[in-house]
């Protein structure tokens, strides 16, 4: 398999196809970390495997004019296919070398971005690498970490986000290792009006994770790495999980798949009085 | 606290028809309870998540928007964007420990002053049914 | 900090009896924003007024609440009012403390603790405002009107009769519209070209009135008052200057093609006007038939007999640009094929006619003269069936609306159909009869009672042909049985449908349309002829089925709504307006998305694609405010900060005993 990509790399970039390839390279330490070449000849250090999590996307300069190779799992893949729906990088600009993700683990437990895995391949590849014994498949992962907030009382749930938020110390890794994440100028920097206070407290840190999860809602690809990113290990991914099974169930959408469709907030349709209906979508 | 419970009410009102409509509750007299506060907004298509959001961290506990009937919106789809974005803050809302008795997007038309009543009278008596204040106010998260 | 004036308003009793107005007055002088709060019994009243502008002069205010009635009923009042005292209008606002409170509450201290919130919030919200200017937008005082129908004749001259300029398009050779084809015309049985073709003259001959037909629109670009429009001009290959109309070249032409004018009762030409009284005289070539064209050069009998040298093979289309302030869209509407109901065999059987077929068979200057025979044998028939609906009132196999205008144009046939055959029996099959409007409904039993037509509910299934007889067959929902007519003609009243190309220049045009094609109106009651882009305004058919008065009424108010705009220098409206801060815009162009007016382009800043706002367009209505992912879209009037500091100053409630800004000021 890891032939394959460093062929596939190796020849994209000798051929000129692509000004640089975007993957893994093996540090000294054994750690493993994303990795920006530009010549053939490097394609042989390029690495996948356990270790390989991050989502390749967010290394994408999304107004650049560079053509970039980029290894894409199935996570990546639909933070690619988002961006397109989006309007924020052109199929053209972008050579794809999928890879069928085996599941990623870290000292023999799988990582638990994977364990909330919906789809091991990307949804759109220009060369796709299979894996030995692995399959492409599409799952509905377990919810358990929505249910268990749900089967709480309301002022409980209020309680136990509190008290996760509480550890935020507004480093904003959360958004900035998000691919989705492009605005020019984050609303926690607007002063006129300030929205989100910058002070760290338990109604500003509130304020912000909600303003992320709606501002995610129907764009998310449930990659995980905000959860994964984060320091004080604030669980995130639940606010954004949930609200991609509320846009699923209202609009039967799911970002990042189908490169055509319309965002969810883009469109609408007359006869959609059940979103307001008590006892029809929640 | 419960009977005494007093709940402080955020009203986002679309100029054109519920603003309206709750002028002519008014013209009309018809009486409701007064615990709402109404802001005027060009049309339900305004409203962002901010103002909710904004309105329960700051002590709300509840938000009442109203627009115009579908079909009937003074410019022909902000209602329409505004059903699809409501329900969406209303799920995240709701999944954090804001009931969703707290929050409602209703249609009252300029010529329904009685609607306007009727409705704002049971979103009210649904918030105070709740016994207690909404779990999000800054006072209470600070405490 | 902002230095705000608050003035309550007693309204009489009206607030008083119900809100402790002196502790509004009170507690509002807590608020470190306010220097001066005062109370009156009628605070719209001229001395009213003149606390306020007193009290901007006095103590330099600039910003004021005035806690009162609804903003819906006095907000331009006190605009005028600060506007009077050189503030500048948009620095006021009003707290809703009657309609809202006072009228609705039952308790006097629960209503007061209302009116204290409520000025409060508009206090924190004055100290947001910004001085704004009203948009000015200039104007080209020229009109485009498209179609040239009864709709389009008529708001084109009374445009052009206010000494405004027009330009009027017509697609086809000749303006006049269906109207033009028909016979005569309900209830009154005027002639319709007696009464159509003084106002084709009269627009053609008019000053202010530049016609021109065999053309279409091709591209409209800018916005109210400026839009810049391409007219593309077919080749009509006869030259408009030098024709003298004489027809010679009409009757020498070899070609024959069915006339669409005649509903292809008659033959014309290659070279062809479609009809004698066609405005503008000149013939065109049709090109698609002309041998010349066809078969490379070969006849050019019409060139050689052209008594005025007039015929011009070497012309193509050409395109002009116009600018023009305002349009008015008259495009019509076609009708139904009634070919599509095979059980009724028009198209198979000659004497299965349509609606327009029977005009031009009855119209004196038809096919026939006027004579209403069977195409068949020439036969005069004895028995005569009017179906109505077809195409109409059918989800299956045409269209569920109800095309309005063919109960009466059924009525109208059958009676012209007895003034010509006294004896013969004639039949009108119909679902329900539709005849509201002037004289319509009496019109109808004219046709039953004196007129002997018979009208019979029921809806036909089949028309066979037997032994030269057409077989109509039917129910009789009367009778609830099977009835049959053996008839010699019969005449489908097909219904109206909205252009095949209307969506088409409804994009050029950037209207909204509905699922048959019809162009949408503003607002279905209020707005019933602009349309979402401002400027655009609807007349007749294109809007819907409507018979010809409405078509012309509404095309006098369409062409009222766009001399609104064009009597004008310039535009001014409310600057309530959406606006772009290019630095956060990421140009995803969400906005352009949602807005439902096409306000909102592309444009570039710091060598970046960012949206950006045409004020002339927008409405204000803050759709894409309210989306923008990136935050970068504000208002003015209705913002952000505006509406924060309504909510954050509902529960910025004073702490007891702070004393405000505004102590030392009380009166």
């Amino acid at each position: 398999m890891i032939d394959s990509i460093r062929e596939t790399a190796g020849r994209w970039l000798g051929d000129g196809t692509i000004d640089a390839f975007v993957g893994f390279r093996r540090r000294e330490d054994g750690s493993v970390v994303p990795t920006r070449i530009r010549k053939a000849a490097d394609a042989r250090r390029l690495v996948f495997g356990d270790g390989c999590v991050h989502n390749l996307m967010s290394y994408v300069d999304l107004g650049g004019e560079e053509k970039i190779g980029l290894l894409l799992k199935g996570c990546d893949g639909r933070a690619l296919v988002q961006l397109m729906i989006e309007g924020e990088i052109e199929r053209e600009r972008v050579k794809v070398l999928g890879v069928v993700c085996p599941g990623l683990s870290s000292d023999g437990v799988l990582e638990p971005k994977c364990e909330a895995c919906r789809v091991n391949a990307p949804p759109v590849y220009d060369e796709l690498v299979a894996t030995d014994g692995v399959e492409p498949w599409e799952r509905e992962p377990s919810l358990d970490d929505v249910a268990a907030i749900e089967s709480k009382p309301h002022p409980d749930r209020a309680a136990h986000f509190a008290s996760e938020f509480d550890r935020c110390v507004r480093c904003y890794a959360c958004r900035d290792v998000c691919p989705l994440c492009y605005c020019e100028e984050c609303v926690t920097e607007k002063a006129r009006p300030q929205w989100v206070e910058e002070t760290i407290k338990p109604s500003s840190n509130f304020y912000w994770h909600l303003i992320r999860a709606y501002h995610l809602a129907g764009r998310c690809v449930e990659c995980g790495e905000c959860d994964r990113s984060c320091p004080v290990g604030v669980p995130l991914k639940v606010l954004n999980r949930k609200m991609a099974r509320e846009v699923e169930s209202m609009f039967g959408y799911v970002p990042g798949v189908d490169p055509e469709a319309t965002p969810v907030l883009l469109e609408f349709k007359e006869d959609e009085e059940h979103l307001l209906c008590p006892g029809g979508v929640t | 606290m419960s009977s005494d419970y007093d709940p402080t009410i955020v009203g986002l009102l679309c100029n054109w028809c519920t603003y309206a409509g709750a002028d002519l509750a008014g013209t009309t007299r018809i009486k409701h309870p007064q615990n709402m506060r109404a802001i005027r907004i060009p049309c339900s298509g305004r409203v962002s998540p901010h103002f909710l959001f904004t309105s329960f961290f700051q002590g709300a506990d509840g938000v009442f928007i109203g627009g115009c009937h579908p079909a009937d919106c003074h410019y022909t789809n902000g209602n329409y964007y505004a059903r699809r974005r409501f329900a969406l803050m209303k799920s995240l809302l709701d999944f954090v420990g804001v009931e969703p008795e707290r929050m409602a997007l209703e249609w009252v038309s300029a010529s329904e002053g009685d609607r306007f009543a009727e409705v704002v009278t049971k979103f009210t008596e649904g918030v105070k049914g709740l016994r207690r204040p909404s779990a999000l106010k800054r006072d209470g998260l600070e405490s | 900090m902002r230095k705000v004036g608050v003035f309550v308003c007693h309204c009489g009793t009206n607030i008083a009896a119900m809100v402790d107005v002196a502790k509004v007055v009170e507690e509002s002088r807590d608020l470190p924003e306010v220097v001066f709060a005062t109370d009156y019994q009628f605070t719209c009243s001229a001395p009213g007024q003149d606390q306020i502008k007193d009290a901007i002069r006095e103590h330099n205010l600039d910003g004021v609440v005035v806690a009162a009635c609804s903003p819906r009923m006095h907000e331009p009042t006190f605009r005028n009012a600060v506007a009077g005292a050189g503030l500048n209008p948009y620095l006021v606002e009003m707290a809703n403390i009657r309609e809202h409170d006072s009228w609705v509450a039952t308790d006097r201290d629960e209503a007061t603790r209302k009116a204290v919130d409520l000025v409060r919030m508009k206090v924190k919200k004055v100290a947001k405002l910004e001085p704004l200017e009203e948009i000015r937008l200039p104007v080209t005082k020229k009109a485009l009107v498209i179609g040239g129908g009864v709709a389009g004749i008529q708001a084109a001259l009374d445009i052009a009769n206010t000494g405004i300029d027009v330009l009027l398009v017509e697609k086809e050779p000749s303006i006049g519209g269906h109207m033009a084809q028909y016979d005569k015309t309900f209830p009154t049985l005027d002639c319709a070209s007696c009464i159509l073709t003084p106002r084709m003259v009269e627009a053609a001959q008019h000053p202010r009135i530049t016609l021109h037909t065999y053309s279409e629109v091709a591209e409209v670009s800018g916005f109210v008052g400026d839009f810049e429009v391409k007219i593309r001009m077919r080749a009509r290959s006869i030259d408009l200057e030098k024709c003298t109309g004489c027809g010679d070249c009409l009757e020498k032409c070899p070609v024959k093609v069915p006339s669409e004018f005649d509903a292809g009762l008659a033959d014309r030409g290659a070279v062809y006007r479609p009809f004698p009284q066609a405005v503008p005289n000149v013939p065109v070539i049709d090109r698609e038939h002309c041998t010349y064209f066809l078969k490379d050069g070969k006849c050019g009998i019409c060139q050689k007999i052209c008594p005025t040298d007039a015929i011009d093979y070497s012309g193509d289309d050409e395109i002009i640009t116009e600018k023009v302030g305002a349009i008015v869209v008259a495009t019509g509407f076609h009708f139904f094929d009634a070919a599509k109901y095979t059980e009724y065999g028009y198209g198979a059987y000659p004497d299965v006619i349509s609606w327009l077929q029977y005009e031009r068979l009855t119209n004196a200057s038809g096919p026939t003269g006027g004579k209403l025979k069977r195409l068949s044998d020439g036969k005069e028939p004895e028995t005569i069936v009017f179906i109505h609906c077809v195409g109409s009132r059918d989800p299956s196999k045409g269209f569920p609306y109800c095309s309005r205008i063919c109960c009466m144009a059924t009525a109208k046939h059958a009676v012209i159909a007895r003034s010509k055959l006294p004896n013969a029996q004639i039949f009108s099959f119909y679902i329900d009869i539709r005849a509201a409007g002037k004289g319509y409904e009496e019109f109808v039993r004219r046709a039953i009672e004196n007129e002997d037509v018979q009208f019979i509910k029921g809806r036909p299934a089949r028309v066979l042909s037997k032994n030269g007889k057409l077989i109509v067959r039917s129910e009789n929902a009367f009778t609830g049985r099977p009835m049959e007519v053996d008839a010699d003609l019969v005449v489908l009243t097909n219904g109206a449908q909205a252009q095949d190309d209307a969506p088409e220049l409804a994009l050029i045009l950037g209207i909204g349309y509905d699922q048959y094609g019809f162009y949408t109106e503003l607002h279905p009651k209020l707005r019933p002829v602009e349309t979402n882009r401002a400027g655009i305004f609807l007349a007749g058919m294109c809007q819907g089925p409507k018979d010809i008065p409405e078509s012309v009424s509404q095309a006098s108010a369409a062409a009222a709504k766009a001399l609104q705009i064009l009597s004008k220098g310039e535009l001014a409206r409310e600057p309530q307006v959406a606006e772009v801060n290019a630095m956060r815009c990421t140009g995803c162009m969400d906005c352009r998305e949602v807005c439902f007016y096409t306000a909102i382009e592309e444009d570039e800043f710091m060598r970046r694609k960012v949206a950006k706002v045409n004020p002339g367009v927008c409405q204000g209505c803050g759709a894409c405010v309210a989306h923008c992912p990136d935050g970068a879209l504000e208002m003015k009037i209705f913002n952000d900060e505006q509406i924060h500091a309504e909510i954050t100053g509902l529960f910025a409630v004073p702490s007891a005993g702070a004393a405000g800004g505004g102590g030392a000021a009380r009166e």
